[in-house]
């Protein structure tokens, strides 16, 4: 097994979770890996871009999408090569267009799944810059399972790290932050690396790191085969920011160096020299319009080892520095120091474990207005991967809360860093690696929003079919020819027969006794008022319904009223369905001395159970009454047996049981005189009561 | 009633002077009421042809002979507001009612008029007189129950819509006048099934289709709801509204870009539309178009400058842009338009 470890990369500001792609295994692709036998046409071309791509390949991680566009080209003449499909995952893992990566890489693994050692690597690096998690860590685990023990330990081979980042990875992804995050644009940013944003105080000047090109005579950086870091500035013009020019200073180190703080007054610009002394801080003060030459920042911060970004509070009396000097936990981390009552810096200290981790942590950067807040980059704590930004808060005893994952989308497993918040918590400038950048890292800016609104989509109908085309043959009828209407109406109202509410849409039924046959029939309106049409004056028969309402039948002496106007007036009172309430059934007959129905009686009882299956939740007592004539006992029985009948019809009609009582009371409730034959006969009668509703 | 009179006799007297045969006045009157009865039905027949100008000729020569005789004027009065003539056609009824106030149809055509005249409390008393007065066609119920949407009484409508269509069980405006009752009484589903009879019993009824779709959206059958936004458009394919109602059932499908497709043409249709500009605004919104969707909430607002929703919805475009204070100068001004959702949004802006 063939290990190639990382390389450390010390001389520039921070170390990228990019770097891991320079430990990757650079196999060579062979003319035999490569060549097709049969396929002549178009090899030589192709093998000369192998050929260019290895090189730039060989030559390091900048040079990465120079060798990309050759691989592609050859691509083109045998894209089932498993090592040239490696190497164009590994390169697109390089650039902001990862999201190609997994393609390449799985039909590398696909046409030989032993093309590398790090094959497994490559492919859960790809699968977790694009948050396919699961995958990632089955292949995390795979690339561990392919050494040795004695591998494993000689080689310090761990890949919890990772795994652990695809967990965490999976939680915040689940639960986004509200944020927009824009690019700056291709006049901030290019096709390099771009980061580390530095606003000036009056947010309208963006000091900023790039490693891109700035003149031919540019050289690369050897370890990584990038450019050099230079600063560059561009001011804001309305919404955007005008083309970014290299900053003129006095620094001019011929080496890596980056801005990293200005004064609140302006006046002072902090930068960073990769060349001096492991990399040191210096300031540069601005006199007359010009920065003079940088010097190195007073007190004891700077060591020989690295020092990078650095933040002060708010009043100037604290400050924060990166740096891997003595005291480290790992890596780089944040030390802090404060002024004295002499004004002199104090001693460096550790930030301790519950600030720092083994890994790096970088891009400190306190927040312009609230002097409790620091934000800050790390590879440990909950990182979904690379550098992720965090944030923590002293409390009013001076302690530090744990550190706090901003979430995602700010973070992603790839390097977000340098996060400068502005001083209302609106938006921050930070530089990630996403998959709308320019090439590289970029800067971005991130907008809050507050709490997710719903918006107001407006929907407009026409309700009226008349507002939309009125038609003319609605309203103009064409009257027939002159007659003279012999029509007549029954009118009147509807009404509560205790309140003498109106009672709005009871229908009315109007029955011709002699053709026992409906003959017309009306509604009532909101006023409980109703109309109908009859053909001459006779007695009808008249039903009334309502909801809530027993019905209502009678015999409408209409021969006996005075006609006005076409109109005979016809008033009925209806009776809520309440509790106790009663009503006698007039039209139900039986065989005299028996509990037989008379078919003429169908009507009536199906009326009561219309009653009962329009309201399903009442009960009825029926009761059956008699007259005075014969022994209590005997029409104690007769009553009670027709009031049985009644039931056992309803029963037919499809009304349950139980919701149906009957009792006889003999001759114990009359209602008429039993004195006379008409009284008698009112007496014999069946009723019904509510017994519950 | 007394001026109309005098000038009967004097035209009767006249004409008895030249009258031969020696016939008495009673018998003449009884004639020229015949001659003005066969005038008006020959009046009837040309109306009923669709023969407009040549019906108000002869209902001219009825009233001309039989001054106090009152259908040519009810029958006149409605020729004049198929000719939209409302102030002659008042006239008429005026003259009718002067002779009989007793005639419900009379208070039907004034009630009509006062409708179109966009006089709704008025028209709608004297609906109500007609139907009173005997006129219970159900076309007097329909046209009441239109009253009583417009005056956001939609009990009421919803019981006169009821009656029309109990009158004439085939009213397929009333069922869609009925639906729409329904629907703002929120029985969405009671609503639809209407809608449904509306187009059974007439299904050149566009808007029922719309209709029924705004339902469908409400009880959250968005598939159902495009169908009838689609055929209401098959029906007429200049219908902004169903373009712009089927880009909101799109939009709540989270189909942004149908959505915004049937936005742009609902706005090709009707440049001055600005609810087409609004749900275009928002729909951009979706599709992370900041720009485009300030640009077209700008455009809403500018055409209704008492848009309230516009207003909000450009403030959360201005706050995706960062622009903020914008954002909350925007929601600001929603909440002086009355949009109660602005206030929680406004301790953002603090």
């Amino acid at each position: 097994m063939k290990i190639i470890k990382l390389i450390i990369l010390s001389l520039f500001v921070f170390l990228s979770f990019g770097q891991i792609l320079v430990a990757q295994e650079n196999i060579k692709i062979k003319k035999s890996d490569f060549q097709i036998e049969i396929k002549e046409v178009g090899f030589k071309e192709a093998w000369k871009e192998i050929k260019a791509g290895e090189k730039l390949y060989k030559a390091g991680l900048g040079t990465f999408p120079d060798a990309l566009a050759h691989y592609l080209r050859a691509n083109k003449y045998n894209s089932d090569c498993a090592k040239l499909n490696y190497k164009i995952g590994v390169c697109f893992l390089a650039t902001d267009k990862f999201y190609y990566a997994t393609e390449y890489l799985e039909k590398a693994y696909l046409k030989d799944n032993n093309v590398t050692d790090d094959i497994h690597m490559m492919l859960a690096r790809a699968y977790h810059l694009n948050l396919d998690f699961e995958n990632a860590i089955e292949h995390y685990k795979a690339y561990y399972s392919s050494f040795s023990m004695k591998e494993l330990e000689k080689y310090d081979i761990n890949v919890d790290k990772y795994i652990r980042q695809c967990k965490y990875g999976q939680e915040l992804v689940n639960s986004p932050v509200r944020v927009i995050i824009n690019n700056l644009g291709d006049r901030v940013n290019s096709e390099y690396d771009d980061y580390n944003p530095v606003l000036h105080p009056n947010q309208d000047v963006l000091y900023y790191t790039s490693r891109r090109k700035v003149d031919k005579k540019d050289k690369r950086f050897e370890p990584d085969n990038k450019y050099f870091e230079n600063v560059f500035v561009s001011e804001q013009a309305g919404d955007l920011w005008k083309k970014a020019n290299l900053l003129e200073n006095k620094l001019d180190s011929k080496g890596n160096e980056s801005v990293l703080y200005i004064s609140p007054d302006g006046n002072n610009i902090y930068l960073y020299n990769g060349k001096e002394n492991g990399g040191d801080i210096l300031v540069s003060e601005l006199k007359k319009g010009n920065w003079k030459s940088p010097k190195p920042i007073s007190g004891k911060i700077l060591s020989k080892a690295k020092e990078t970004t650095i933040a002060f509070s708010p009043n100037g009396r604290e400050m924060f520095f990166i740096s891997n000097q003595d005291g480290t936990i790992g890596g780089m981390d944040i030390f802090y120091s404060k002024l004295n009552e002499k004004d002199k810096w104090s001693e460096p200290t550790n930030m301790g474990p519950k600030i720092n981790t083994i890994f790096d942590e970088e891009g400190v950067y306190w927040h312009p207005k609230e002097d409790n807040k620091l934000y800050f980059s790390s590879q440990g704590f909950n990182s979904m991967g690379g550098f992720d930004v965090f944030v923590i808060e002293r409390d009013t005893e001076g302690y530090w809360s744990d550190p706090v994952n901003l979430g995602y989308p700010i973070n992603t497993p790839n390097d977000d860093i340098f996060f400068k918040m502005d001083e209302n918590n609106k938006q921050a400038y930070y530089s990630s690696v996403r998959d709308n950048g320019f090439g590289g890292k970029d800067l971005y800016k991130i907008i809050f929003l507050g709490e997710e609104k719903e918006m107001i989509l407006k929907v407009e109908d026409i309700l009226l079919a008349w507002n939309y085309k009125p038609d003319e043959k609605i309203f103009y009828h064409v009257p027939s020819e002159l007659k003279v209407d012999t029509a007549l109406f029954m009118v009147g109202m509807v009404t509560d027969s205790k309140t003498a509410e109106p009672i709005k849409l009871a229908k009315i039924e109007v029955i011709d006794l002699d053709l026992s046959q409906v003959i017309a029939t009306g509604l009532t309106d909101t006023a409980g008022f109703y109309q109908v049409k009859i053909q001459k004056k006779k007695d009808f028969g008249v039903e009334v319904t309502a909801k809530d309402y027993l019905f209502f039948v009678e015999i409408a002496n209409l021969t006996q009223k005075q006609v006005v106007d076409s109109k005979i007036q016809a008033n009925f009172q209806l009776n809520r369905i309440d509790v106790g309430a009663k009503m006698v059934l007039n039209n139900i007959f039986f065989e005299t001395n028996k509990a037989t129905l008379k078919t003429e009686s169908a009507a009536e009882l199906q009326r009561v159970a219309a009653l009962l299956i329009d309201n399903p939740t009442i009960r009825l007592e029926i009761s059956g009454h008699t007259d005075n004539v014969g022994s209590y006992k005997a029409n104690q029985k007769l009553s009670e047996a027709r009031a049985k009948s009644v039931v056992d019809y309803l029963v037919t009609q499809g009304v349950g049981s139980s919701r149906l009582e009957y009792k006889g009371y003999s001759f114990n409730q009359p209602i008429a005189d039993n004195n006379t034959p008409e009284g008698r006969a009112q007496n014999r009668r069946v009723e019904f009561k509510v017994l519950s509703k | 009633m007394k001026q109309l009179s005098i000038t009967l006799f004097a035209f009767l007297v006249a004409l008895s002077s030249i009258a031969q045969g020696g016939s008495s006045l009673e018998d003449e009157i009884k004639e020229l009421r015949k001659k003005a009865k066969l005038l008006y039905n020959e009046g009837v027949r040309f109306a009923d042809e669709g023969k407009y100008t040549e019906a108000h000729l002869k209902f001219d020569e009825a009233l001309f002979i039989y001054p106090e005789f009152v259908f040519p004027y009810i029958e006149r009065a409605k020729i004049k507001i198929l000719n939209q003539e409302f102030d002659l056609a008042m006239d008429d009824i005026g003259r009718a009612m002067n002779i009989d106030d007793k005639i419900g149809e009379a208070f039907y055509v004034r009630a009509y008029i006062k409708l179109l005249m966009k006089d709704y409390q008025n028209a709608l008393t004297d609906f109500t007189h007609a139907i009173q007065k005997g006129y219970t066609e159900s076309e007097a119920y329909y046209f009441r129950g239109l009253m009583n949407f417009e005056l956001a009484d939609y009990n009421s409508a919803l019981i006169d819509f009821t009656l029309a269509i109990d009158k004439k069980y085939d009213f397929a405006y009333a069922y869609n006048e009925r639906a729409s009752s329904k629907r703002m009484l929120g029985d969405f589903h009671g609503a639809i099934h209407d809608y449904k009879q509306a187009l059974a019993y007439d299904s050149t009824i566009v808007v029922a289709y719309d209709n029924r779709g705004s339902c469908k959206i409400k009880t959250g059958d968005f598939k159902g709801a495009i169908e009838d936004f689609t055929k209401a458009i098959q029906k007429d394919s200049e219908f902004y509204i169903a373009f712009n109602n089927r880009g909101n059932a799109f939009y709540q499908m989270s189909n942004y870009e149908s959505a915004l497709k049937d936005f742009t043409r609902a706005i090709e249709i009707n440049k001055e539309y600005a609810p087409a500009y609004n749900n275009s605004g928002i729909t951009k919104i979706k599709m992370e178009n900041y720009l485009g969707a300030e640009n077209d909430l700008d455009m809403a607002i500018e055409l209704d400058p008492e848009y309230g929703e516009a207003y909000m919805n450009r403030g959360y475009a201005k706050e995706f842009l960062g622009k903020f204070p914008a954002a909350c100068a925007d929601w600001k001004m929603a909440k002086e338009l009355g949009i109660e959702e602005a206030e929680k949004y406004m301790t953002e802006c603090e």
